[in-house]
């Protein structure tokens, strides 16, 4: 490429000959300025830049000694500054980079309230334009959006946004108390299951029963039309029915137990596998143990975030121990009672809990003990039916 | 260059009122002051020296005595020369080589 900005070298020619060479860039038709003599057979002299080549040629073989001097001029200057010139353009770019995507929103983290909440609000920001990768100056204010996130979400009572460089925070808080106004339909309560009643409170709804009653399940309890006979009203029944209910329970618990435990000796096995074929395992000795517990862990050979395609196998071996112990009557009722009692608090549910319990019947029957227990239990048999107005009765 | 066409065409510019040194390629000199000489249809520098230069010209070359000599610039056809000088000598010399 031939330069286009103007440039001067200073050259020194030294030698017998140097009319030669000043006569060899005349005939080139070469343009030089300041011509002078610098010492005894030795001429100094600029050229502009673009002839540079010329002079090898003018020297050529006339034994001449050529010196060139640091060259001035726009060129140059503009060279040196091309030397750098990626340098600085680079670093423009990054301080642009930066300085630019800090304008952006690059996530939002919503915090606080309920998963509800948080996603309900989640949706509603993006509706409103606070996606990732948008500029901060075109999103809405918090002034804007906040009157619109209350009024689409009626449990939020407050919204609070703040900015962590890129990164938008959304602190919310839920309302609290009584704020739920879903509409429940009118029902009735009717008995889950047979019992006693030992205890009602009725929040709404007019109870049928009355305390000490015995109910069989499905029986109405309290009803969801109050009022006089005339203008019955519909409402949603709504309250507690503590009953007394029993539960008999089958459990048989063998009166041998066969125990495995691990006596903590362990031997390791290493091996490769390639592509679902598996090396031997190393070490290749059989391993002493009578009985033994395998576990096996393969991981990715990974070196420097690269994956190969083996993996390494490692097999732990534990040995194990069986030890049988004899369960006596007395062990085995308390296992009996123990699991039985889990079944029963699962049955009855949270609210309910065991007030008695009684082996009705006890068992040997070949190596196993057979137990019947009977419970009483108090729990929350109210259950929720909703009729629809028209089918009254 | 021969006699007969350096005649031809020294007749050629008189009879056309020509100026002789477009036609015959001769060296035009200005001297200003003593300071700044002025030479055009050069033919190349034969010496440079501080108090010396020889430049060629068509037929010969001129002799320029003086002190600090320096070739401000060297165009194709064009030079001038600064410094103080003191004397100019034209050697008529055809080729005109050597000094």
């Amino acid at each position: 490429m031939k330069p286009t900005l103007p440039g001067t070298i200073g050259v020194t020619i030294k030698g017998k000959a140097y009319p030669v060479v000043l006569q060899r860039l005349y005939q080139q038709s070469v343009v030089l300025h300041s011509i002078t003599s610098s010492g005894e057979d030795e001429i100094h002299f600029y050229l502009s830049h673009y002839e540079l080549s010329h002079i090898r040629k003018a020297v050529f073989k006339t034994g001449c000694k050529v010196k060139l001097e640091k060259g001035s001029g726009l060129a140059f200057e503009l060279e040196h500054a091309f030397k750098i010139r990626s340098f600085i353009i680079w670093m423009v770019i990054a301080i642009a980079l930066v300085m630019g995507s800090t304008r952006f929103l690059w996530s939002v983290e919503v915090q606080g309230a309920t998963p509800e909440i948080r996603q309900e609000v989640e949706i509603a920001m993006k509706e409103l334009g606070y996606a990732p990768g948008k500029s901060k100056k075109s999103l809405p204010t918090e002034n804007q959006i906040s009157p619109i996130l209350y009024k689409e979400i009626d449990q939020l009572s407050w919204m609070g946004l703040e900015w962590q460089g890129t990164k938008l925070i959304v602190h919310l808080k839920e309302k609290k108390g009584s704020t739920q106004t879903v509409k429940l339909p009118p029902s009735h309560i009717v008995a889950s299951k047979k019992g006693t009643i030992q205890s009602m409170q009725i929040e709404s709804g007019q109870a049928v029963e009355n305390v000490n009653s015995v109910v069989k399940k499905g029986q109405l309890i309290v009803t969801g039309l109050v009022g006089r006979e005339e203008d019955k009203q519909a409402v949603p029944s709504k309250g507690v029915v503590m009953a007394e209910t029993w539960y008999e329970v089958n459990v048989t618990v063998p009166d041998k137990l066969v125990r495995e435990t691990l006596t903590g000796n362990e031997k390791r096995k290493w091996s490769l596998q390639l592509f679902g074929w598996t090396t031997p395992s190393i070490p290749f000795t059989k391993v002493p143990f009578t009985s033994a517990v395998e576990e096996i862990k393969s991981d990715d050979i990974e070196v420097a975030g690269f994956r190969f395609p083996i993996k390494k196998k490692t097999t732990h071996i534990y040995e194990t121990e069986k030890t049988i112990s004899k369960v006596d009557q007395k062990a085995a009722r308390e296992i009996a009672l123990k699991v039985a009692k889990e079944e029963v608090l699962s049955l009855i549910g949270g609210t309910g809990k065991i007030q008695q319990e009684k082996f009705l019947h006890e068992q040997n029957d070949n190596g196993k003990v057979k137990l019947i227990i009977y419970f009483q239990a108090l729990e929350d048999i109210a259950k929720v039916q909703p009729f629809s107005e028209e089918t009254r009765e | 260059m021969s006699r007969w066409l350096t005649r031809t065409k020294q007749w050629i510019g008189s009879t056309l009122q020509l100026p002789d040194d477009l036609l015959l390629d001769l060296p035009r000199v200005t001297w200003i002051g003593s300071f700044l000489l002025h030479i055009e249809n050069h033919k190349g520098l034969l010496k440079v020296e501080d108090h010396c230069i020889v430049v060629k010209v068509f037929d010969g070359f001129l002799k320029i005595n003086g002190d600090s000599l320096q070739i401000q610039s060297m165009l194709t056809d064009e030079m001038t020369i600064k410094g103080y000088v003191s004397e100019i000598i034209y050697n008529r010399q055809q080729g005109g080589e050597d000094e």
